[in-house]
């Protein structure tokens, strides 16, 4: 704390009350001695003879709690906007996750919050989104516990304002998990306001330790890690940075946000192998002659089409109209789609996949679609993209029993169910078939529920095929046979899937999102060419 | 259908006698004979191992037999767990308890 003798004695004793050590750094204070007003409580005070920032603050204090054993340090500051009886909310997340970062999420809802702070605190959630790929909270919350030991393991160059921030962006590349819990904040009006912040200076030093970190983020070079965790399924759509496209399109409308992809496509084309290999997996099955340079600049070209198909669908969330959707070959499932009976509608990872639907809202059928809600953009997708949002719904394949009785109630109730038929969120049940030459697993979900419910598949793709313009075609109709056993019109069933999209990515062999290898693990693989 | 004067006491073991054939025939359980089902094995997870999409077989099975509809997960949680908790719930509301002879079972 600098300068908040007339609160820092109230506050210290609050926080004794909750946790028995009680630390106060005094950043070169010239208001009053500290050290004689807080002599009689005996909670001990270590002194900046000069402001040294809040960074070095923090720092010195960190090494004070772990030179006394602590494990855990939770800041507070000093001035009375935070409530030392929220230090409780804290306790029980350090418990149980003594690795993590605890940041206290402000309630921002009260009377005399500034506008420059609810504005401060959003701009920060930004950057270190861009920075880390986490969706932070707060993130300019004084308010916080940090695990003592990697606290002091993280090394920061800021030391003032922007420490708060790349603390948090180096501990979320370090693998520290970053939690967040509620707490009130207290505004005094603006008349009583004491803070050390600096409007021009501080969000100078901030914004440069922003740009500072994001290149950071983009250098190819490994992060020490501190804590590992199970690899967690990363998500390339946070990896595309979404964000930094967002702001893009705004400012420049689709053309000039394809334009940016150069710079990330060949980013990840070079330096991520992870998700090259598995682009590598597809594409070397669908273009068995191309030596490896070759393949390099597919992997490239695949990365771009499928930002560009990231970026159309973030356009039409947000109201975009100029994109049309063809409805082509529908009259392959003509009477299906005029009947009142439901169906399984098959997709898979290839162009839009997302608005395969949209063609079918002229249906008039509610589409259940199998998926887990926590997807992103899910809120704001059923907001913007479709335009029926009451015909959509979502069935959550981690919910009881896999969604299996909301799954054959939509289909009894004439509704369509829309399942991946690639591959799909972590099922068990796989049958490998013939797919571009070789044996490949693909899901059986959807021929289970058709078989169960006696309803028809309908396969359905979606391609780009201009700058505004998509095909949505029906690639077939999947029936089980009278008498035909389970596995047996699964077996068949997604053999004739696997056609379809073997068809289908000979005519659009650039828009195969499915990033997965899924010919491996079955054995007998040779380079049979493809029949 | 033909279920005159039984009591559900009388009931409820032929019931669940009918369903443990229903579940062996129409999940294919091979290495599994109906007498071979306890009456409180779970059915998902451990015991009988079952997962979600045999579940989709069950919820059709208790409705062309049975005549039932689950209609939401919860009545499912609370009914899908064993053969007793099964065999009670279609006591109680089935019209036609001891189920009938489904055009698949003929073949």
């Amino acid at each position: 704390m600098h300068n908040n003798a007339g609160t820092i004695r109230d506050v210290a004793l609050r926080c004794r009350d909750i946790v028995p050590n009680v630390l106060i750094v005094d950043d070169g204070s010239r208001d009053a001695d500290l050290r004689e007003l807080m002599a009689d409580t005996g909670i001990p005070v270590i002194r900046h003879s000069t402001n040294r920032g809040k960074g070095q603050a923090l720092l010195t204090a960190a090494r004070a709690v772990n030179d006394r054993g602590g494990a855990t340090m939770i800041a507070i500051d000093g001035d009375g906007q935070h409530y030392p009886e929220d230090l409780r909310a804290f306790l029980p997340v350090i418990a149980e996750e003594p690795d993590a970062i605890v940041i206290g999420e402000r309630d921002m809802s009260g009377p005399n919050v500034p506008g420059s702070s609810r504005f401060g605190r959003k701009f920060s959630d930004f950057w270190l989104r861009l920075e880390t790929g986490l969706p932070l909270r707060d993130t300019q919350s004084g308010f916080r516990a940090y695990p003592v030991r990697h606290f002091l393991a993280l090394v920061c160059a800021g030391r003032r304002y922007d420490f708060e921030v790349e603390i948090l962006a180096r501990a979320a590349w370090a693998g520290l998990p970053i939690r967040n819990v509620p707490i009130r904040v207290w505004y005094p009006p603006a008349a009583e306001r004491v803070s050390s912040f600096r409007p021009f200076f501080d969000n100078f030093w901030l914004t440069h330790r922003h740009v500072l970190l994001v290149t950071r983020r983009f250098l190819p070079l490994p992060h020490r890690k501190l804590v590992t965790r199970p690899a967690l399924q990363k998500k390339r759509g946070g990896a595309f940075g979404f964000w930094f496209f967002v702001t893009a399109v705004r400012l420049t409308g689709l053309r000039g946000a394809y334009g940016l992809l150069f710079i990330v496509c060949s980013w990840y084309a070079l330096f991520d192998s992870s998700i090259v290999r598995t682009a590598l997996a597809y594409l070397e099955r669908r273009f068995p002659t191309h030596g490896p340079l070759r393949q390099r600049w597919n992997v490239y070209q695949l990365f771009i089409a499928q930002g560009r198909c990231l970026i159309d669908r973030y356009y039409l969330i947000h109201g975009g109209r100029r994109l049309r959707f063809h409805a082509c070959d529908f009259e392959k499932a003509g009477p299906l789609l005029q009947s009142k009976r439901g169906f399984v509608l098959l997709t898979a990872h290839v162009g839009n996949w997302q608005s395969v639907i949209i063609p079918l809202q002229g249906f008039r059928k509610t589409v259940h679609l199998l998926m887990r809600p926590d997807e992103h953009d899910l809120r704001s997708q059923k907001l913007g993209l479709y335009h029926q949002p009451d015909s959509i719904r979502i069935i959550n394949p981690a919910g009881y029993l896999g969604g299996a009785i909301d799954v054959m109630n939509a289909l009894d109730a004439g509704d369509i169910v829309s399942v991946m038929g690639d591959r799909d969120y972590d099922s068990s049940r796989k049958v490998a078939v013939r797919f571009l030459g070789g044996l490949a697993h693909f899901p059986v979900g959807g021929f289970v529920f058709a078989h169960a419910a006696r309803r028809p598949l309908a396969v359905l793709f979606s391609a780009k095929t201009g700058p505004y313009d998509y095909d949505v075609s029906i690639a077939g109709v999947i029936e089980a046979r009278p008498g035909e056993s389970k596995s047996a019109f699964a077996q068949r069933g997604a053999q004739e899937y696997a056609l379809f999209l073997e068809e289908y990515l000979q005519r659009h062999p650039l828009q195969c999102f499915l990033f997965q290898d899924i010919w491996s693990g079955i054995p007998n693989q040779s380079n049979q060419s493809a029949a | 259908m033909n279920t005159p004067n039984l009591s559900k006491e009388e009931l409820l073991p032929k019931i669940r006698v009918r369903l443990k054939e229903l579940l062996v025939s129409h999940l294919a359980l091979e290495d599994i004979t109906p007498e071979e089902i306890g009456d409180d094995e779970a059915i998902f997870g451990e015991g009988l191992g079952l997962d979600s999409l045999d579940a989709v077989e069950i919820v059709v099975l208790l409705q062309r037999n049975f005549g039932l509809n689950i209609k939401d997960a919860q009545t499912g949680t609370d009914i899908l767990r064993s053969i007793d908790t099964l065999a009670n719930y279609i006591a109680d509301n089935s019209p036609n308890p001891l189920g009938n002879a489904s055009p698949e079972e003929q073949k």
